[in-house]
């Protein structure tokens, strides 16, 4: 580990009644890092986010910011009884400190500025009275690439990623330790989407805070953070490098949330793999024996070598396509990604082979052969 | 047949006629007053306004209203705070109960009040009463906007370091402007034009004053002067609300899926949370039930009248019935236009047709009595003025209703019609009229509530020998007949009581109704 840590959360359950929604969640957030926790949708990521914010409480574990204890939950902790801060979930043997007291920055799904004030207003409205006509507004602004003409207007009167933008400038006015980003760009289309999405994770860069994102979309979440932490049924299943986490999965499961599989069994044998399609090079050392190889359909390569299948269907996008096979003769049908240029035909003899490393995972236990 | 061909074609000549003849009957009471307080003459005039009793009566007046308005924002606010945002027990309860006044004509509150302890006839005792009546017109809107307000806006104060007290103030606060203000504006017309109540609590306001004077020396010029004065005080208190509101827009940014709010605990302040809820229940609504309670029991000068219980009953059901159905009559052509036929000239009709949403039953009764003397003497003190006088005073109710139906009903449904082939009536009579008719509902829902507990316009133009439950009410219990008067009020509420059902259903339509009813 290198560098501080600005958010430390430890052992985190929660539950809503009967229903687990975290376990035993460990996650620690460098200083000046983007991190997205990534999920489909109902895994407990927005309740991880509201946990941290203080706008609700965990049954146990420790959650700390900055260094500070936060929030820490379970038998040891003295009962302490809470005034009007308590919220929903919220429980006696909860030590915790109020969201307003915690040095947070919140960036609700589609921003939530609030509409009966102007764009500066909003922006500014964390801070004390004093600072809050000052230069830091023309600062904040510039930060997050909105006009000046902008501060007078209404959030209404602004398209849905500058109302996005205006969001964050509020969220980084009061200087926060860590910024909680909750799905902040599903409300827009698919274009704006990817644009603001950039633009956000330059403004956190530049302003070197640190960020959690929270999101179901795994494209944004590769491309944006810097570190993604993959949430599965409220538990985190892997915790890595965006890159690492494409190349080096640490399950079958993951492998398909953040990308394109084809699993093929395989026997292992010292650094390589022996599977229908030939040889492939593995990704680092794995025990020797009966396994299941991970190709990403991207080092799936048409041509004249390799093995021979034919081809089903081709999905084309533009910049490339999806190409499903069957390889012969009755073997399993893989998809392999190729470029755009050079399309095969459905019904065309084919034959495939694998470029690159690929990684295994062992088989399963419980499945037998019929 | 497409919205060009359709605007091409111009708007229907009848539909036109009929809708102007609408909106100049709205206007004739405003036209009424101006004329015979300009036909005195400056001078007469002058001195009629410009007296000691005047002076009295605009400081009672403005003293009652602008009270009355601000203790029931405060009341209605906290109580809907209390509801929407605690973890208040027994929540659902309450708030049925704490909107349930709206169904007790202040009037009837009244009647409870000083039947049981006269001390409460005083200028301190008619603000509680009357606050006890009308706070709900502001506890249903802002409950309405507190429920619908997205919690994310809280969450981000929280979490830019705001304390609850901050947060309400600098948040929640702005965000119920709009309901505040419609609430208390509806409160404050209220306020002017309560007659029943006031007479009973011994305050004399303006409407008060017209009324007696009208009563005693049937004094035109002196209460058409009276009534001008209390017209100004409506358009002031209008303006107010106007310029209050301004252009800002509140609307949600944004349309995602909306989380429920946080409630906030009251731990220590959950008694004395439960005990003025359950105060405020037992003040507006236990002490009018009590009353009427105790006199149908034990009062010396109850007796059960059944022929004429049952012959006033049947003269206001039918009564609402009849101004239900030529309210909604009138308020077709005017809604129609106003949807489907948008122009300046049918926004402007519209618009008319709601000025008497701010016109006093007093100012329109005046005026009707004034017109059918010197116009029309062959209409004086019959049936057909009264229900026009109904239709004068709840035409707004019927109007909002059947447009919002419309709105649902758009036009493009007919073209799918007519290019079905079907023609013109039948697909008014198979899509247009199934599509409105649960709004047209509401609005006649609407307009016989406020008939059957409509005192002011029915006392003075109900015809000779027409007597309904609120005339009949009020005849007994302003002679001090107080266990006479019970009956009638208690049947005046049963008969409500259907109408009112239908109109809270849910939470939505009834911060609706409760704009509506005036």
């Amino acid at each position: 580990m290198t560098g501080a840590l600005a958010l430390v959360l430890s052992a985190v359950d929660k539950s809503f009644g009967s229903t687990q929604v975290l376990r035993g969640v460990d996650l620690e957030v460098p200083v000046g890092s983007l991190t997205a926790v990534l999920g489909p949708s109902g895994c407990g990521k927005t309740t991880l986010l509201r946990l941290v914010a203080g706008f609700a409480d965990p049954d146990a574990g420790t959650i700390s910011i900055g260094g500070r204890t936060v929030v820490s939950a379970g038998s040891d902790v003295s009962p302490r009884r809470r005034g009007v801060d308590s919220v929903p979930g919220r429980h006696r043997g909860v030590d915790s400190v109020p969201a307003r007291r915690r040095g947070v920055g919140y960036v609700p799904q589609e921003g939530a500025l609030f509409p009966h004030l102007s764009v500066a207003d909003n922006i500014m409205f964390g801070l004390p009275k004093a600072d809050r006509r000052g230069p830091r507004l023309v600062t904040l602004l510039d930060l997050v690439g909105l006009p000046a003409v902008a501060a007078e207007r209404y959030p209404h009167e602004l398209s849905g990623g500058q109302q996005q933008r205006a969001a964050l400038a509020r969220a980084l006015a009061p200087q926060p330790a860590v910024v909680l980003l909750d799905e902040p760009f599903s409300a827009l289309d698919a274009g704006l989407r990817e644009e603001t999405g950039r633009a956000v994770a330059g403004v956190l860069r530049a302003s070197g805070a640190t960020a959690v994102l929270v999101t179901h979309d795994q494209g944004q979440a590769l491309s944006l953070a810097d570190r993604v932490a993959v949430l599965r049924d409220g538990v985190l299943v892997q915790v890595d490098h965006p890159d690492v986490l494409y190349r080096r999965p640490a399950d079958p499961g993951v492998a398909a949330f953040v990308g394109g599989a084809v699993l093929l069994p395989a026997r292992v044998s010292g650094l390589v793999a022996t599977c229908v399609l030939g040889d492939v090079a593995l990704v680092e050392a794995a025990p020797e024996g009966e396994s299941l190889l991970l190709v990403r359909p991207e080092q799936l390569v048409l041509g004249a070598v390799g093995a021979p299948a034919q081809v089903l269907e081709v999905s084309y996008f533009g910049h490339d396509a999806s190409v499903r096979l069957r390889l012969r003769p009755d073997g399993p049908e893989v998809l392999a990604r190729v470029s755009g240029l050079t399309l095969p035909r459905v019904g065309d003899q084919v034959h495939v082979c694998v470029r690159g490393p690929a990684p295994v995972f062992p088989l399963p236990q419980q499945e037998v052969p019929a | 047949m497409s919205v060009t061909s359709r605007r091409a074609e111009g708007t229907p000549r009848l539909l036109l006629v009929s809708a102007a003849l609408v909106a100049a009957f709205c206007v004739l009471p405003l036209v009424y007053i101006a004329l015979d307080t300009f036909s005195l003459g400056w001078s007469a005039a002058y001195d009629l306004i410009v007296r000691p009793k005047v002076g009295q009566l605009l400081t009672t007046t403005v003293a009652l209203t602008v009270l009355g308005v601000l203790t029931s924002a405060m009341l209605g606010t906290a109580l809907a705070f209390l509801v929407a945002r605690t973890t208040l027990p027994g929540r659902p309860v309450w708030n049925v109960l704490l909107a349930a006044p709206l169904a007790v004509p202040a009037f009837v509150t009244s009647y409870g009040w000083v039947s049981l302890t006269p001390e409460v006839a005083s200028f301190p005792g008619a603000l509680l009463v009357l606050t006890l009546a009308y706070y709900p017109l502001v506890y249903l809107p802002v409950l309405a906007t507190l429920s619908g307000l997205d919690p994310a806006l809280e969450e981000t104060a929280q979490a830019l370091g705001l304390s609850p007290v901050r947060i309400f103030l600098r948040v929640v606060l702005p965000q119920l402007r709009p309901a505040l203000l419609g609430g208390g504006l509806l409160v404050g017309l209220h306020l002017l034009s309560e007659y029943g109540a006031l007479q009973l609590l011994r305050v004399e306001t303006f409407t008060v004053a017209i009324f007696d004077s009208y009563q005693s020396s049937f004094d035109g010029p002196s209460s058409s002067t009276l009534a001008a004065v209390l017209l100004v005080l409506c358009a002031v208190l209008l303006t107010v609300e106007l310029r209050a509101r301004g252009l800002r827009r509140y609307a949600r940014v944004g349309s995602g899926a909306a989380r429920e709010q946080q409630r906030q605990l009251l731990g220590r302040g959950l008694v004395p949370s439960l005990l003025s809820v359950g105060a405020v229940v037992v003040l507006a609504l236990g002490v009018p039930a009590y009353s009427l309670g105790r006199w149908l029991v034990l009062g010396g000068s109850t007796r059960f009248p059944a022929a004429d219980l049952l012959g006033t009953t049947v003269t206001s059901l039918g009564l609402g019935a009849l101004a239900a159905l030529a309210t909604t009559l009138c308020a077709l052509p005017v809604a129609l236009l106003s949807v489907r036929y948008r122009s300046p000239l049918t926004s402007a009709l519209e618009r008319t047709s709601y000025l008497s949403n701010a016109l006093p039953g007093i100012v329109v009764a005046l005026a009707l009595v004034s017109v059918s003397l010197r116009f029309l003497s062959p209409t004086y003190q019959t049936t057909g003025l009264l229900v026009s006088a109904y239709v004068l005073l709840f035409l707004p109710r019927s109007v909002i209703s059947l447009r919002a139906a419309l709105a649902q009903a758009p036009v493009e449904l007919d073209d799918v019609a007519h290019g079905l082939g079907l023609g013109t009536l039948a697909t008014l009579r198979r899509v247009t009229l199934p599509l409105i008719a649960r709004g047209m509902g509401v609005g006649a829902a609407l307009v016989f509530l406020g008939t059957v507990t409509e005192l002011t316009a029915t006392l003075l133009l109900a015809p000779l020998g027409t007597a309904t439950l609120a005339t009949e009410f009020w005849a007994q219990s302003s002679q001090v007949q107080y266990g006479a008067a019970a009956p009638y009020a208690v049947l005046m509420v049963l008969v409500s009581v259907p109408a009112t059902l239908l109109l809270s259903r849910s939470p939505s339509r009834r911060a609706q109704s409760a704009a509506l009813l005036r």
